[in-house]
């Protein structure tokens, strides 16, 4: 048995369950683990909060106390934000036409919305979750973001052949801006949904709606725009997720400093 | 939980005197002082009521309150350093306090953690203290529960390292901390 083996059993110890003969041998034979043990098995009294302060906190809540109705199901704000970005870029795509969708190859067009879709899931259940307080976590809404962002850079680098460009920039803007003219509209309706639920983080939950605003912008980028220079999607097709990611961010930043 | 979120008065009360000494144990674990904690009650019990309608009917309330109530905590932490900043800058640094009453024998847990960085001593806090699971401490502090655990294997290492420290002289955790 190991110094780490040891670890798992410090605190049931600590709270007075058995411990394997094989682990109490292994705690004799090693003083770092005997100290460690004996520490953490130190108690100390609980805390009492003062009965004034009790009764301030009890007629504080039962003088307001209304019935409320709980949130919806993670699945029923997944589904709303995801329709949401959804939306944003068919409108984008009514408006605008379905030139990039035709130019596109069956592979490109293939890896690009499946990765699309996927990322859109993921990023949407983070988002429901950072609503929802002790929520569990199975990825950090940094890995989130920054998968995404690997994930399609990636295949736009693959994927896509780069090209010299005379235009780059004055065409690159335009696609700049079309993206983030559909992001905006979705960051405020996805912002309006998560007022509802309690925003323990506002960063991580800015950051990722900006994502998720981008990942919209970006949907509609690559079934409008024909242009499959990959040094122009990179640039300004993801320029626009990174562009509204940021501004994401910044805002959650603003709001957590208002907010103390 | 339930029946607070339908507006019945006796559990909220009921509420209120079931959570509120792990609260104050866990804010005074985290702060050193039962007086800022039983402070901090009333804070954070505002914010548990306005977020009330977030917990879900089958989920654990443990998580969902530790989560609210570290919220509090590092807001107010953050306040208090802002304004001890300037009380600093303000006056001289020869006012800065030393640690309170220390104890020459067997250090509190409370002395054994605190040398410890921030994430890892809310960890153990919530582990010893508040009595959760890992998972439930991954809840509460919005990680996963293997970044959980590896902050709990670095916090061990680390309190082996002082309290080896400790044993072979006081210079010893000075010097760690």
């Amino acid at each position: 048995m190991t110094c780490r083996d040891i670890e798992r059993l410090i605190l049931p110890y600590a709270q007075g369950a058995e411990i394997p003969p094989e682990a109490a041998a292994h705690i004799t034979g090693c003083a770092k683990c005997a100290s460690l043990v004996r520490a953490m098995a130190a108690t100390e009294p609980a805390p009492i909060p003062s009965s004034e302060r009790l009764q301030q906190i009890k007629a504080g809540i039962v003088a307001g106390l209304k019935p409320v109705k709980p949130l919806a199901p993670t699945r029923v704000f997944v589904a709303a934000l995801i329709l949401i970005a959804a939306f944003a870029a068919a409108v984008g795509v009514f408006e605008l036409g379905t030139a990039g969708w035709h130019a596109l190859s069956v592979l490109q067009a293939a890896a690009v919305f499946t990765a699309l879709a996927g990322c859109a899931l993921v990023l949407a259940v983070s988002l429901a979750r950072q609503i929802v307080p002790g929520s569990r976590v199975w990825l950090p809404a940094a890995w989130s973001v920054f998968g995404f962002l690997a994930i399609m850079g990636a295949i736009f680098a693959i994927l896509y052949q780069p090209q010299r460009e005379p235009t780059f920039i004055s065409t690159g803007l335009v696609c700049l801006r079309i993206g983030l003219e559909c992001a905006l509209p979705v960051a405020l309706l996805c912002w309006l949904i998560l007022r509802r639920g309690a925003i323990l983080n506002p960063v991580a939950a800015g950051a990722l709606t900006g994502a998720l605003a981008g990942l919209s912008g970006l949907l509609l980028l690559e079934i409008f725009c024909p242009n499959l220079n990959a040094y122009h999607i990179l640039t300004w097709h993801l320029g626009a997720v990174v562009a509204s990611t940021l501004g994401g961010t910044i805002i959650g930043v603003i709001v957590e400093r208002v907010r103390k | 939980m339930e029946r607070y979120q339908r507006g019945d008065q006796v559990a909220a009360q009921q509420l209120v005197d079931l959570l509120s000494g792990r609260l104050c144990a866990f804010f005074s674990g985290q702060m050193g002082s039962p007086a800022q904690a039983d402070d901090m009650l009333q804070e954070v019990w505002l914010r548990l009521h306005q977020a009330r309608h977030t917990y879900r009917h089958g989920e654990p309330v443990l998580p969902w309150m530790y989560a609210i109530a570290r919220r509090v905590r590092v807001d107010h932490y953050r306040r208090r350093r802002r304004i001890e900043l300037r009380e600093v800058a303000s006056e001289s640094l020869h006012n800065v306090p030393g640690r309170a009453n220390p104890v020459p024998d067997l250090p509190t847990f409370g002395e054994l953690i605190a040398p410890l960085p921030e994430s890892q001593r809310e960890v153990l806090i919530l582990l010893k203290v508040n009595g959760l699971s890992i998972d439930e401490v991954a809840r509460a502090t919005s990680s996963t529960a293997g970044s959980v655990k590896q902050k709990v294997h670095r916090a061990y290492n680390s309190l082996r390292v002082l309290l080896t420290g400790a044993a072979r002289g006081p210079s010893g955790a000075g010097e760690a901390s």
